[in-house]
């Protein structure tokens, strides 16, 4: 798994690729943890280059969006790709998160 | 994710106790996303072949491959990377009595992960929500019905997200229609996570409801393997009477008991 943070003047885009997983989620979970409350504005987890992930996935992004409510910044999945949209619905989180299918 | 023919291959498996041969040159396949019932009569071998599948027990001779990968001929280190892809569900649920039912869901990611007590809390949250005991975390095992345990040691068996799961009985003990409940909850399981399944039994309502393929296992020895209407439709009389419930006849040879009843020593 490979993330990368880009900061931009409205939105702190945190860039997610390979796969996520028990092993390299708590990476994915540091990343997002970190990009929250320095965001200037907005917080977007691209998902689209994501392969697999599981429910430590899915854990990690609901931590995202509980820090982002604390922060009172926008919280949304970008592009997330078949593999994370099935594992959303399949814990029934798919309607939490704003999901923007466009990059 | 690698796409396998085989989830688990199994070949000429032989285990003892001492010089009593338990399971003798068992051989089968299961196909990934695919449950696959072991059904055998009290003695038949099926209780050592799910511990000897699962790493409990070693095999005297064969072999056992995890999606194509020999775990016979792996060290317990290498043997332990593929086993936390496999997930085990005990037939008494086995869990802690003195931990709280989220407790034991957790117990499999705070021993073998790094993941923080947030993470896993959400993570034993999603687990208990999908085997239908979302607001049952706080309670301890004492306090759960008999069914709500299977569903826990279900929950605790999911913790890791296993690719394979094995269940030791999963309905053994349970009125019918909790023990239907069981059955839905592992044939949903397998439809949503296309998880591949290995269910021992000897129930037979249970291997209506949830089998794709049967092995039926009789003195240590793979007696038949298929789909049940298959099995049903066997010329082997042993699995004939065990399918419709007819005692099996004595084997024993009469002339043989009379005689060691009154021989003189």
């Amino acid at each position: 798994m490979k993330v990368e943070t880009f900061v931009t003047a409205d939105e702190t885009r945190v860039v997610v690729t390979g796969d996520v997983d028990l092993y390299s989620s708590p990476e994915l979970r540091k990343a997002v943890l970190a990009a929250v409350p320095r965001a200037k504005g907005a917080v977007g987890v691209d998902l689209g280059g994501v392969s697999y992930m599981d429910s430590s996935g899915v854990a990690t992004l609901v931590e995202g969006l509980r820090s982002a409510k604390e922060h009172d910044k926008a919280f949304a999945l970008v592009a997330p790709s078949p593999a994370v949209l099935k594992v959303l619905e399949l814990a029934r989180l798919d309607s939490v998160f704003e999901v923007r299918p466009e990059r | 994710m690698k796409e396998d023919r085989h989830a688990i291959e199994v070949e000429d498996l032989v285990v003892a106790y001492g010089d009593k041969v338990v399971l003798d040159r068992v051989s089968f396949s299961v196909r990934p996303g695919e449950i696959f019932v072991i059904l055998g009569g009290s003695g038949s071998g099926k209780t050592t072949l799910l511990r000897t599948l699962v790493g409990l027990m070693r095999p005297r001779s064969g072999r056992i491959a995890i999606h194509g990968q020999n775990l016979t001929a792996m060290s317990d280190e290498q043997q332990m990377e593929i086993r936390r892809k496999i997930g085990m569900c005990f037939q008494g649920a086995a869990l802690l009595g003195s931990l709280s039912v989220a407790d034991n869901v957790a117990l499999p990611l705070r021993e073998h992960t790094r993941l923080e007590e947030s993470t896993i809390d959400i993570m034993t949250r999603i687990k208990l929500e999908l085997v239908g005991l979302g607001g049952a975390g706080e309670l301890l095992p004492s306090e759960l019905s008999g069914g709500m345990r299977k569903r826990a040691g279900i929950a605790r068996a999911m913790a890791m997200d296993p690719e394979i799961i094995f269940y030791d009985e999963p309905s053994a003990g349970l009125d019918p229609i909790v023990a239907a409940g069981i059955d839905e909850l592992i044939r949903n399981l397998r439809s949503t996570f296309s998880l591949t399944s290995v269910v021992v039994t000897h129930e037979m309502e249970s291997v209506r409801l949830i089998a794709d393929r049967v092995c039926m296992l009789h003195r240590g020895r793979v007696a038949g393997i298929g789909t049940l209407a298959e099995l049903e439709g066997s010329d082997d009389p042993y699995i004939r009477d065990f399918l419709t419930r007819r005692p099996a006849e004595s084997d024993a040879d009469e002339t043989e008991w009379a005689r060691s009843l009154t021989a003189v020593d």
